[in-house]
């Protein structure tokens, strides 16, 4: 790999591809493999070094370019100086932060981020934010005007972390490898840096989000412990959240509508999250479904492999991390054990990301007196495991559209799983057609052990209902969720982007 | 220390730019003068360079390498001025008084402190929270934010509503609520984990009851709370009472373990056995005023409703407390107004 190899795609990855393994860095993988025809670049953003192993793929040979980059690792402090701030840029600032107060700021917003993005790092540095006078005073303003928490030294402390990491993206930009389109898969950071690096080089920035950033930040942030309330007694109400934690949460929601403004082709995997990217401040005409696909060919002869009797093994294919809710499937296998004694529960998935969780997990199998029936296989192949098992379990509390799901279907395993991302379109089908093709197993709610065994035990018990299921998954996937399908539609998209139609 | 070795610099530069002076006052046509003198001169030179970044600012010291190289090229290449000129800085840097200080910080306004904290838009003040989440034509914003508040509530109250909102149609909402219960269903079996790693190695007596006893509240937690949803509650509720009756075997005459043991045995739909439970802990001499509310609950699953309203004519004469006063309100209104 060359470092300044230019590459036809620029993909920035947060948190995810190459060091991650997980659903939307096997959709990454995918895609680069799947249309060989175009090179990648690779820029990455973790927040610690320490907190990513080794690589989890062997990078594909179209891939030119990889780079890494830790946001809160080795922060350069520039020295302290006493600096006035631009006064133009400060005012550019102003209007933007008034900008992002408003529910939709349209095209107006384009106009202040453009210059802006081009001036940080230049002529609004680091330094500028840190040491200026302007920046206090514009600081002391914001507290003044909208703080409802009355400590100036934690709202101070909150927006000088939260706004430090854009200088490093700042920087990142400054030494982009060249590309023709820039592919982001998420908002976020990696989005908001699309952002700044197609203000500069003028390049089209294409959005791809599995899940919805914003949305899965805000959940975290509505919980997190570390974010101060300082209100006294009287000053609360319990209905509100705290002053700084919403200005967390607008931070990102500001970062989410900068790459929204500025992408020119924004992808879902299915309508809902669709919707979702509208109503965050996404333009409809440039928005479209393009839903996940798995290659048939390999796993359709796994339904030859399967025995006669169908296996009563419930497997969960995934990490063993909180997001998938291992716990809930343990739980549900303690009441499928109690009706079917022969039942056997795997976990088909690496510990390693979380493992407190797994340890967590493993507790629980020990305490509900399931370390017979429940056991733990760490990574394993699907097209090993497809045809041992009678169900494919998913018990998450968050998912976009699971690959797992469609593998399944593929290799002819019938699904209980959530009521989660597009899993209730995957199961019973999205338009009417779809749903002529009946269900491809049962859809219950999260976090129900109970649900979740009743339809797992009902679908085990009832043969010819598991059969009608597994009908239904294989015609659905191979009509509407093929790898090939996938591919023509992104190959078609980087073809109109690069030729200038984007948008 | 720093001072000496200006001053030990300082003469070597000039004991340098001397020699050089002697060799070249000498000169006769040798070429060993004219080198010598260079020779010299360049020394001279190059520890002029490192007296001058000795006195410079810090922030005007690095790179240090070509900083000396440039000062050191002044010196050899304007000879005799150049050598005055920087010695003469440095003696200006060191004997005269500062004229500028590097001041990194700067005074600023401070920022005008509230003398009362801004009050925020007021959301649903006159609303009931329940009311709030419950309702789905609200926006996912405010029902997320009223959720935050749930977390302030007591378990038994917040964790029923919280079940709700797990199916709830929005995702923040469903995720928020996911989030609160999976928080405290870990704390507790955070704590039931550490007891079961601990009993094996607990042999002390008085401490293996302890022992016995915490699992067994644990549990009741997860019961109580409605943690242990389904067929999981009867799960539960067996692995409590083991560790209960193991309690129990080493403390038979503890009044909190048989009150406990009643409470178990009526979420197990055994009234019956719970009620004995109850009469033991009374029997052994807790007082009737914190069995009777249980009492009550028992009577009133058994449809005894005049033992219900008996066991509530207790409790109005010696527990008023607000969260009973509507329940005496109803069954014993005679007593609430008198």
């Amino acid at each position: 790999m060359n470092a300044s190899q230019p590459a036809d795609i620029t993909f920035l990855l947060e948190g995810t591809y190459p060091y991650v393994a997980g659903g939307v860095s096997s959709w990454v993988h995918q895609i680069i493999r799947g249309v060989p025809e175009f090179t990648f670049a690779l820029v990455f953003l973790g927040s610690r070094r320490a907190d990513y192993g080794e690589r989890k793929y062997t990078l594909p040979d179209n891939v030119v370019h990889l780079e890494d980059h830790y946001l809160y690792d080795g922060n350069e402090q520039p020295q302290v100086r006493p600096l006035q701030g631009d006064k133009t840029l400060f005012q550019l600032v102003e209007k933007l932060h008034e900008q992002f107060k408003l529910e939709h700021a349209g095209a107006d917003m384009n106009a202040t981020v453009g210059p802006l993005a081009n001036e940080l790092g230049h002529g609004l540095k680091l330094d500028d934010f840190l040491y200026s006078r302007r920046a206090w005073n514009f600081i002391r303003q914001q507290f003044r005007t909208y703080s409802t928490d009355p400590s100036f030294v934690d709202y101070f402390w909150s927006v000088r972390t939260m706004h430090r990491p854009i200088w490093r993206l700042a920087a990142i930009r400054d030494r982009l490898p060249p590309t023709r389109v820039f592919h982001t898969v998420s908002t976020g950071y990696a989005g908001f840096l699309g952002a700044l690096a197609k203000s500069r080089y003028q390049r089209p920035l294409i959005l791809s989000e599995h899940g919805i950033y914003t949305k899965e930040r805000k959940i975290d942030l509505m919980s997190a412990e570390w974010i101060a309330d300082n209100r006294s007694a009287f000053q609360r109400d319990a209905t509100q959240t705290s002053y700084l934690r919403d200005l967390w949460i607008r931070f990102f929601e500001a970062l989410g509508r900068t790459c929204y403004e500025a992408a020119d082709e924004i992808t879902a995997l299915y309508e809902v999250n669709r919707q979702r990217q509208i109503a965050d401040g996404a333009d409809p005409a440039r928005t479209q479904n393009i839903p996940n696909g798995v290659d048939i060919s390999r796993l359709s002869p796994l339904r030859a492999l399967r025995p006669e009797e169908t296996p009563p093994v419930l497997c969960l294919i995934g990490r063993v991390v909180p997001i998938k809710d291992v716990k809930t499937f343990i739980r549900a296998m303690r009441i499928v054990v109690n009706r079917l004694p022969c039942a056997e529960g795997w976990v088909a998935g690496p510990s390693e990301e979380d493992p407190g969780y797994a340890a967590e997990c493993r507790d629980l199998v020990r305490l509900l007196g399931l370390e017979e029936r429940v056991k733990f296989l760490g990574f394993q192949n699907v097209v090993d495991l497809l045809p041992r098992i009678g169900l494919n379990v998913l018990s998450s509390i968050s998912e976009a559209l699971p690959l797992v799901l469609l593998e399944g279907f593929a290799a002819g395993v019938p699904t209980v799983c959530t009521n989660v991302g597009s899993c209730r379109q995957l199961v019973e089908g999205l338009d009417e057609d779809d749903r002529a093709l009946g269900h491809a197993g049962r859809v219950v709610g999260i976090a129900d052990p109970q649900a979740l065994a009743d339809a797992a035990t009902a679908l085990l018990a009832d043969r010819s209902a598991w059969q009608a299921a597994a009908r239904a998954g294989i015609a659905r996937v191979e009509r509407y969720y093929t790898q090939s399908l996938m591919f023509e539609r992104f190959r078609a998209l980087y073809g109109r982007t690069m030729s200038g139609g984007g948008g | 220390m720093h001072r000496a070795l200006i001053v030990l610099l300082g003469l070597a530069a000039l004991l340098a730019e001397a020699v050089a002076l002697a060799l070249i006052a000498d000169l006769t046509g040798t070429h060993i003068g004219v080198g010598g003198f260079f020779a010299a001169h360049a020394v001279a030179s190059l520890i002029l360079g490192f007296l001058v970044l000795e006195v410079l600012a810090e922030r005007y010291r690095r790179p240090w390498q070509p900083i000396v190289a440039l000062l050191a090229a002044i010196a050899f290449f304007v000879p005799v001025l150049g050598t005055i000129g920087l010695v003469t800085a440095v003696l200006v840097v060191t004997l005269l008084p500062k004229a500028s200080v590097y001041r990194p910080f700067a005074n600023l306004r401070p920022p005008e402190y509230p003398s009362a904290a801004r009050e925020g838009p007021p959301q649903m003040r006159m609303l009931g929270l329940r009311t709030s989440l419950l309702d789905t034509s609200l926006p996912a914003d405010v029902r997320v934010k009223s959720l935050v508040a749930l977390q302030n509530m007591p378990p038994r109250v917040a964790i029923p509503i919280l079940r709700r909102l797990l199916c709830d149609s929005t995702d923040d909402v469903r995720l928020a609520a996911y989030g609160i219960i999976d928080a405290r269903e870990k704390r507790i079996s955070a704590a039931i984990r550490d007891e079961l790693d601990r009993l094996p190695t607990v042999t002390e007596p008085a401490a293996r009851e302890n022992c016995l006893r915490r699992l067994a509240e644990e549990h009741w937690e997860l019961v109580h709370s409605d943690l242990a949803p389904g067929d999981l509650r009867r799960v539960t509720i067996e692995s409590g009472l083991r560790y209960l009756e193991a309690a129990l075997q080493r403390a038979d005459r503890d009044t909190g373990l048989w009150l406990l043991k009643g409470r178990f045995l009526h979420a197990a739909g055994d009234p019956g056995g719970a009620a004995q439970a109850l009469a033991t802990a009374i029997a052994l001499g807790l007082p009737e005023s914190r069995v009777l509310p249980y009492l009550a609950e028992i009577y009133f699953d058994q449809c005894r409703f005049d033992d219900v309203r008996r066991c509530m004519n207790l409790v109005a004469a010696t527990q008023r407390t607000p969260r009973m006063a509507p329940l005496i309100r109803y069954w014993a209104p005679r007593t609430d107004t008198a």
